[in-house]
């Protein structure tokens, strides 16, 4: 191909674009939340995510690489967490307001609902105000 | 303060303590950092203390463990569960990373319990930013499921299931352009080309539709235009322009690399676009696993819908998504006033701000300063947008309480001028848009709640009579003036105030003209009968162009070489199909590959493609004026444009600053940095074919190379903080904007990192002297040669009469089109004198030469890039030439008498020799000379095929004496002094122009012309055809032709060789001294006849008062050290 060649050459006649650092293939993990169906690709499942630094998680989550930012190793804040399991019926949920709750462990808004007696009731309050 | 007492916010607040927790929120390494932005964590905690104390509750709470099992969490509240995250700090991590041990903070004024609670807020704050990104995301999909086009992606799928080809028509704001290639890499396509008609479009669609994708840093998402591209074995989706896929299926015809195009923007009718339509229309019958989606806005889709009636086309019709906009139509007064006018051309006109003036009135007194307002003016032109600007901005002045910031856009603006568009203007104030047909598919600003429409475009039309472009105003279609409309009801509904009648709109053309009805089609018809297509008249063009423009366009390829007389694509037309610049450019490459020092070429032929650098204020401020004047040349402005290019050049090599001189001198800085990519470009295609050899890389020694290692890793850590960089925020306007301090840095300038990236202090000199002109005469010339090679027949002499008039007045005659006159911005219309003949030049006629017309040997013509018509009709970028040996060297067709003391070119500029055998022996060497010029060429083009096979010749000595040679002997031919005159011939002439009598075939033994070439008759003028390009004896004698002739008979020629003297007539001199015997054997000269080389020069520097025989780049670097 000629445009392909000429641009092949151009490419070796540059100096190299030297890669910040070797990038490791990210495992793809697909997560969908089963409340509003958002339908994104994460990088890791669990409670470590090895791209958030010094932060662990209280639960296991669906954590994405921070997009906005160039990958790079020692960059904090360099993750979002996308959402979590329910602890109850263990549907995934994403982080919106309308789909889950947190105290602890993350609820679906149905299970939250549904159990939201058993909890503390600051806990209730805050729960009805999320709702509200 | 006691440690064990609780925290209270009421006498104890973190922010007092910044510097000791800084060490917390660092760790002990890099790794450890826990927050990015620093001032914005210390801001967070001051309000969130803030909010405690308000709320009643200042005192914080004992810091809780978060493992603690969870049925104490779910039975005791513990706020600090809100928060899922906690700190790692030796946690059992799946890993097994960061065993570091606790933070450490050293300060005694905090306890324990203060440093844990403390940790907490980090926790929080951390937490927010969480919230934050997360919702960043949600609002991004949320943003996509509410376009227009959302609706129908299931459709599309479905379309797609069953069907090959599909449309998609909705306006502007639909959201196709950016979801449609995501929705097909979601339905699983993994190889999607998205065609942009410009290369702006191709960079921000790629940006945007990766940011989407949440893959900004990634190459998901590719582009590939021109000069750039930046894709992977990734890339899913590229945005490429129209012309570079083109440029891919001719020579990859099944396109294996793509299983879905997507042809965007089709509306716009231009004459890629068109081109490509065609070729894909074609392209599917032989794919059927290839699919094909078009979009285009809601315009004339009956026309594409009907074009591809025989595949079975879907066609989606997305609606728009606009707010009510109201229509008022306010024509000018003066329109009224001057209806009875016959003449309401546009062109005579002036341009009259006024209107747009009062339109900002009537919003000023309608609308109050606290509602949205920003206004969009739509003008044909820069000069208008000029005019228009000044006066609104004297408008804004006058008022009491200046409210309008006042911003022009165009194409010709810097890219940072016209971001300044997309600004926000400050409270109270109004931003003005004023704009060229740019904003009205192109550029979408939003926000616009008024458009203001002069119903005026400007537009480049291409006339075939007399091959010139003319660029002229013109009212816009319907729907253009439609589409400029809607420009005010994005954001919510708007007023369009239109400068002309309603009757007037009615009258308005539906559709724009497709750009195929508006330029020249050589290169489209090339490139198409280049990849195969073997009769381009039957090609399926959506609206074909007129049959006869495409007979005269194979008529000029022919002319040219590009295809032979049964129309098959010659080694020539193939080259030249391969270079990504019109045939006049590519001609002169391919012309000058032919010769020794090519580099020059290469500079030449990139500065002549892009777009001048002089801007208009280059002609118009006489400050500009002055610091030109000593690049200035008179030999043509390419060479003034030269010599700029070389002091730039010259600046970048001792690194100075060379935006703000380009500022100074009215430069735009960009072109320069085009035309070093473009020779790049050149370069590199040349040699992949092998037209050029490939140079072998100067030897460094290893201190230089150390150095520029150290330059390159300084340029490239530049490069990727600018790649890094935030995409520009929309800021505030401010209403007065000072630039020119912005010009003193020049480090950010991400042009001149890569600049300098890819161009060595080797690399840069190569490039100075490629453009180095003043020093030698011979290369001047050369160049001026390959441009007549490549521009021929854009010849212009001129008027007889220019002798006796004055600047303005001077005028010249092209083969197609009479009285034209030079651009008043070219050094030539200053400078007209130097075209003229003076007393001193013009020779003495012979008693028998009775025309009046003047003899000399200075003759000049001008030889044209282009015929451009705007006020008047204007020749573009023109250089002079000694006019007899231009018009023999590049004539396509040359006739002459039997004594060769007329000759005629191309049947429309007449010379006369009237000196005996000066006319025949020019002649000659004219013939000799374009024939090894030809053969050197063929040989070249030859051998670029043979590579193709595998076999490489090396290039003899004698090859390369010959090159060598016919360099000279071109240089000396154009020097050569001989006494002629030119006349334009008139139709009445031409009637009598041809003797059509036959000349007895069997005196031609030999060919005087061509030894190797086949006399032939020539039945349609008569005489003989001696070479490719010459019929010799086929014009009529002229009364004093006859008289000469009879004088010479009487008298005795000698030959120079044998010395005999004989009585002879006109060939059969020639024929003789062939023959003769006595002829010396040597026909190539000594070397040591070479003109002198540079390096004889003599440089005497002031400064250590030493001579030295020094190149230019010697000099310079010799007084950079030695200051």
């Amino acid at each position: 191909m000629e445009e392909e060649d000429s641009n092949k050459k151009e490419i070796k006649n540059e100096i190299k674009e030297e890669k910040p650092f070797v990038r490791v293939e990210d495992p793809e993990i697909h997560f969908i939340c089963s409340s509003c169906k958002m339908n994104e690709v994460v990088q890791y499942k669990g409670t470590y995510p090895p791209f958030a630094g010094n932060i662990k998680l209280l639960e296991p989550c669906y954590v994405m690489r921070d997009p906005f930012q160039p990958r790079a190793k020692t960059k904090p804040e360099a993750f979002i967490v996308i959402g979590a399991d329910c602890c109850i019926c263990e549907k995934a949920v994403c982080k919106d307001t309308t789909c889950s709750f947190f105290y602890a462990k993350s609820f679906c808004i149905k299970c939250a609902g549904e159990n939201i007696h058993q909890l503390p009731k600051e806990v209730q309050a805050k729960y009805r105000k999320q709702v509200g | 303060m006691s440690s064990k007492s609780k925290t209270n916010l009421v006498n104890f607040s973190f922010c007092n303590f910044k510097h000791s927790l800084e060490s917390f929120l660092v760790g002990n390494s890099p790794h450890e950092t826990l927050v990015e932005d620093k001032s914005d964590f210390w801001k967070f905690v001051a309000k969130y203390e803030s909010i405690l104390k308000s709320s009643g509750q200042p005192v914080i709470p004992p810091p809780t463990d978060s493992s603690i099992p969870l049925e104490k969490k779910f039975s005791e509240f513990q706020k600090r569960f809100y928060v899922p995250l906690d700190f790692n700090d030796g946690g059992g991590s799946d890993k097994g990373r960061s065993k570091s041990s606790k933070r450490f903070v050293d300060d005694r004024n905090l306890s324990s319990t203060q440093i844990k609670q403390f940790g907490e807020i980090v926790l929080i704050y951390l937490d927010f930013k969480q919230k934050e990104k997360f919702q960043k995301i949600k609002k991004l999909r949320k943003t996509q499921k509410s376009l227009p086009i959302f609706k129908f992606k299931e459709k599309i799928k479905e379309c797609l299931e069953t069907e090959q080809i599909l449309i998609i028509a909705g306006d502007t704001g639909c959201g196709k352009s950016t979801q449609v290639p995501q929705y097909l890499r979601e339905f699983g396509y993994q190889k999607i080309a998205c065609t942009q008609p410009r290369r702006l479009a191709c960079v921000s669609l790629s940006k945007r539709v990766a940011h989407e994708m949440l893959d900004d840093y990634g190459t998901t998402v590719g582009f590939q235009i021109r000069f750039e591209k930046n894709k992977s074995s990734r890339t899913n989706i590229l945005f490429i322009t129209e012309g570079l896929l083109l440029r891919q299926l001719a020579v990859d015809a099944n396109l294996d690399q793509y299983d879905v195009l997507i042809l965007d923007e089709i509306h716009e009718r231009n004459l890629q676009g068109d081109f490509l339509l065609g070729v894909t229309k074609c392209l599917i019958k032989a794919k059927p696993d290839l699919k094909l989606v078009l979009m285009s806005a809601t315009i004339n889709i009956e026309l594409f819908q009907n074009y591809f009636n025989d595949e079975n086309v879907q066609l989606i019709e997305v609606p728009g998504r606009l707010f009510p906009i109201k229509t008022v139509y306010l024509p000018p007064p003066s329109l009224e006033l001057n209806k009875n006018k016959a003449s309401t051309s546009s062109t005579t006109a002036r341009f009259n701000p006024e209107p747009f003036v009062q339109v900002l009135n009537l919003i000023d007194q309608k609308f109050p300063t606290t509602e949205r307002g920003d206004v969009l003016i739509f003008v044909s032109g820069v000069n208008e947008i000029t005019t228009a600007c000044d006066a609104l901005k004297e408008y804004s002045e006058r008022s009491t309480n200046p409210h309008w910031i006042i911003l022009p856009l165009h194409s010709g603006l810097a890219l940072s001028d016209q971001d300044k568009v997309f600004d926000y203007a400050p409270e109270g104030m109004r931003k003005c848009i004023v704009s060229t047909n740019i904003a009205e598919t192109s550029l979408t600003v939003d926000g616009i709640r008024f458009v203001v429409d002069s119903g005026k475009v400007k537009e480049m039309s291409y006339d075939s009579s007399c091959k010139g472009q003319r660029l002229k105003e013109f009212w816009v279609s319907k729907s253009s003036a439609d589409q400029r409309k809607g420009r005010a009801g994005r954001t919510g509904p708007g007023i369009c105030y239109r400068i002309f009648t309603e009757k007037q709109y009615t009258a308005f053309e539906d559709y724009p003209t497709p750009e195929i009805y508006r330029v020249p089609l050589e290169t489209i018809l090339l490139q198409m009968i280049s990849m195969g297509l073997p009769d381009v008249r039957v090609f399926p063009f959506i609206e074909p162009p007129a049959e006869e423009s495409i007979e005269q366009t194979i008529l000029a390829l022919k002319q040219h070489s590009a295809l032979t007389f049964d129309e098959k694509i010659t080694a020539l037309g193939k080259a030249l199909a391969n270079l990504p610049v019109e045939i006049t450019i590519g001609k002169m490459l391919l012309m000058g590959c032919v010769f020794l020092d090519t580099q020059k070429i290469l500079t030449l032929a990139a500065a002549m493609s892009v777009q001048s650098p002089f801007t208009n204020r280059a002609f118009t401020d006489p400050k500009c004026e002055n610091e030109r004047r000593d690049l200035e040349s008179d030999n043509g402005d390419v060479f003034t444009l030269l010599n700029s290019y070389h002091e730039w050049l010259t600046m970048k090599w001792r690194s100075e600053n060379t935006r703000k001189w380009c500022h100074k001198m009215g430069l735009e800085e960009q072109r320069f940095y085009e035309v070093a990519k473009l020779r790049n470009q050149f370069k590199n295609i040349l040699e992949s074919c092998n037209m050029l050899m490939s140079e072998s890389t100067g030897d460094e020694t290893s201190a230089e190379r150390s150095k520029r290692h150290g330059e390159v890793q300084m340029l490239k850590s530049l490069k990727r903080a600018q790649k890094f960089q935030e995409p520009r925020k929309k800021k505030f306007l401010k209403r007065e904007e000072f630039t020119e301090e912005s010009f003193d840095n020049q480090t950010n300038d991400i042009r001149d990192v890569d600049f300098r990236l890819s161009h060595d202090s080797n690399q840069l000199e190569i490039l100075m002297n490629s453009c180095d002109i003043q020093r030698s005469f011979k290369d001047l010339m050369l160049l001026k040669m390959v441009i007549c090679a490549g521009f021929y027949p854009q010849i212009a002499i001129p008027d007889e009469f220019n002798y006796c008039k004055g600047g303005t007045q001077q005028f010249f005659h092209t083969f197609l089109k009479p009285f034209v006159s030079i651009h008043p911005n070219s050094q030539f219309s200053k400078n007209f004198e130097i075209l003229k003949l003076n007393e001193s030049e013009i020779s003495e006629k012979p008693r028998y030469y009775t025309p009046k017309n003047p003899l000399s040997s200075h003759h000049q013509v001008l030889c044209y890039q282009n015929l451009l018509e705007t006020a008047k009709p204007y020749l573009m970028n023109s250089i002079r030439m000694p006019a007899a040996q231009t018009l023999l060297l590049f004539s396509f067709s040359i006739d002459t008498n039997a004594s060769i003391t007329n000759v005629v070119c191309d049947s429309w500029l007449s010379l006369d020799f009237p000196i005996p055998e000066m006319g025949r022996e020019v002649l000659l060497r004219a013939v000799r000379l374009r024939r090894t010029w030809q053969k050197l060429l063929s040989k070249k083009l030859e051998e670029v095929d043979g590579v193709a096979s595998g076999e490489q010749k090396k290039e003899g000595r004698r090859d390369k004496q010959i090159r060598e040679d016919l360099w000279d002997d071109l240089i000396k031919f154009t020097s050569l002094n001989v006494t002629y005159s030119v006349k334009k011939l008139l139709p009445a002439d031409l009637k009598n122009l041809y003797n059509h009598c036959e000349i007895n075939l069997e005196k031609f033994t030999i060919n005087p012309f061509a030894e190797d070439f086949l006399v032939s008759q020539n039945t349609q003028k008569g005489g003989l055809q001696v070479a490719e390009n010459v019929v010799y004896g086929c014009l009529n004698e002229s009364t004093w032709s006859n008289a000469l002739d009879l004088e010479l008979q009487e008298q005795f020629w000698s030959c120079d060789f044998c010395g005999k003297s004989i009585v002879v007539t006109g060939l059969k001199k020639a024929v003789h001294k062939i023959k003769c015997t006595a002829k010396p054997s040597i026909s190539y000269e000594e070397p040591s006849s070479h003109q002198s080389s540079s390096k004889d020069d003599k440089f005497y520097c002031r400064s250590c008062k030493q001579t030295f025989n020094f190149s230019k780049i010697e000099i310079l670097k010799h007084k950079k050290s030695c200051r």
